[in-house]
């Protein structure tokens, strides 16, 4: 168990690492979800007509496009709800907006597009100077250590950072002290 | 005449007889005399009881009075009216102890003839009882149990002894090891247990994993740093800190 003294990182935003070992488990939950409709969809087929089943011959093309439309709506529906999908649940990651507030819907659909149909834009966090990728930056976005969702060491919202720091200070974080500028909105 | 205690039939004859009949006296006799060697202990009893009380304390024993007054009178009455009272006496002491003698041969045949007496009555009628069911029907055995002190008992068993003689393959022969199995953890709840631990055990893999993931963070991000030249830190922070 990690202790209280060690979670000074939380709040903090996410590198490279770890946002792309959540978006590989995301990646192997659509694909296992994929999996599970191909053997859902020849199940019904077989049970209309048994004597006539085929397994489904799909092709690439039709399979990549199957494949990136769940993963466009489950990226999409898990960050408007709680900012978060399968694979940042486990790295304990968090999506929201600069200013601290719940991603909204809107940015939420248009950052799952991007996700989607540029992937390797993630990367691009490896050297920014903020830890933000591409579609972060298109956004205002920021992904953060987020383990408890709704119980950081001096967190009082309800909506995750917004009382974070009541006298707009950050967390701090490995490289600089807490922040002292204003809580933007 | 048959003899019914067991032994063949003997027949009478003229010496048996007698020597059956002078048996029988002495029997009679030594009969009599236990008989009133302990009617003669009763009342020595029972005058010692009346003799510690205190009215009693300071009168003499009126029949050791009387014995010892009528002794003195027959020696007086002897000495005035029997010329040949040494002979008499003597005579009397010779008596006596022929007395004494017989008296104890006859106490001894009587002690013989009752014991033989009383273990043939008693053979006869316990072969016609059946002991077991007088103890179930007449005697209560739990009452028994209950007052017997089973602590003594058991510090005269020796019970590695009795340990050692079991056979304890046989006793785990006739036990239901897997009802027994599962009712421990039906009782211990052990699937709940192991539930718990297990989500734990993920719990604490999880927050390992994370903890690893952190310090990959900080290392490739210092790394690549260094290969870029980056010469400001990079800003980390949360999302109310920073200037972007």
């Amino acid at each position: 168990m990690v202790s209280r003294a060690d979670l000074g990182f939380l709040g903090t935003r996410a590198g490279v690492v770890t946002r792309t070992i959540a978006a590989a488990i995301d990646l192997g939950t659509i694909l296992t979800a994929s999996l599970v409709l191909y053997f859902a969809l020849s199940g019904v087929s077989f049970v209309l007509d048994p004597r006539g089943f085929r397994w489904p011959q799909l092709s690439a093309l039709r399979l990549f496009l199957v494949a990136e439309v769940m993963l466009f709506f489950y990226l999409a529906i898990g960050w408007m709800n709680i900012g978060r999908s399968v694979g940042k649940q486990i790295m304990g990651l968090r999506v929201l907006e600069v200013g601290g507030r719940r991603i909204r819907p809107w940015r939420a659909l248009l950052r799952s597009a991007i996700c989607t149909l540029f992937p390797v834009s993630l990367f691009w966090c490896a050297i920014d100077s903020g830890n933000r990728a591409v579609h972060d930056r298109l956004l205002g976005t920021v992904v953060v250590y987020d383990w408890y969702l709704r119980s950081l060491p001096s967190s009082h919202s309800r909506d995750g950072f917004d009382e974070l720091a009541p006298d707009g200070r950050g967390l701090g974080s490995p490289n600089q002290g807490p922040q002292t500028q204003p809580r933007a909105q | 005449m048959n003899n019914e205690v067991g032994g063949a039939p003997r027949s009478v004859d003229a010496p048996a007889l007698g020597l059956l009949l002078i048996e029988a006296v002495r029997v009679a006799g030594g009969m009599i005399s236990i008989a009133s060697k302990v009617a003669l202990h009763a009342l020595e009893s029972s005058i010692a009881r009346d003799a510690r009380s205190p009215s009693h304390l300071q009168e003499k024993d009126p029949p050791a009075n009387v014995l010892s007054q009528g002794r003195g009178l027959n020696r007086r009455l002897l000495k005035k009216y029997v010329p040949f009272q040494s002979q008499v006496e003597a005579a009397i002491g010779v008596l006596t102890r022929r007395i004494n003698d017989e008296r104890a041969r006859s106490e001894a045949a009587a002690d013989r003839f009752i014991t033989t007496l009383v273990t043939d009555i008693s053979d006869g009628i316990l072969n016609r009882l059946d002991l077991t069911d007088i103890v179930v029907e007449r005697v209560e055995v739990n009452r028994l149990i209950h007052e017997a002190d089973i602590q003594a008992i058991l510090q005269r068993v020796d019970l590695d002894e009795v340990a050692s003689r079991l056979d304890i393959q046989a006793i785990v022969d006739r036990l239901d090891l897997v009802g027994i199995a599962r009712n421990l953890i039906d009782e211990l709840e052990l699937t709940e247990i192991i539930r718990e631990s297990t989500g734990a055990l993920a719990v604490e893999s999880i927050e390992q994993l994370r903890v690893q993931g952190v310090r990959a963070d900080r290392v490739v991000s210092r790394a690549l740093d260094r290969i870029v030249r980056r010469g400001v830190a990079r800003n980390l922070a949360g999302p109310n800190g920073g200037t972007e």
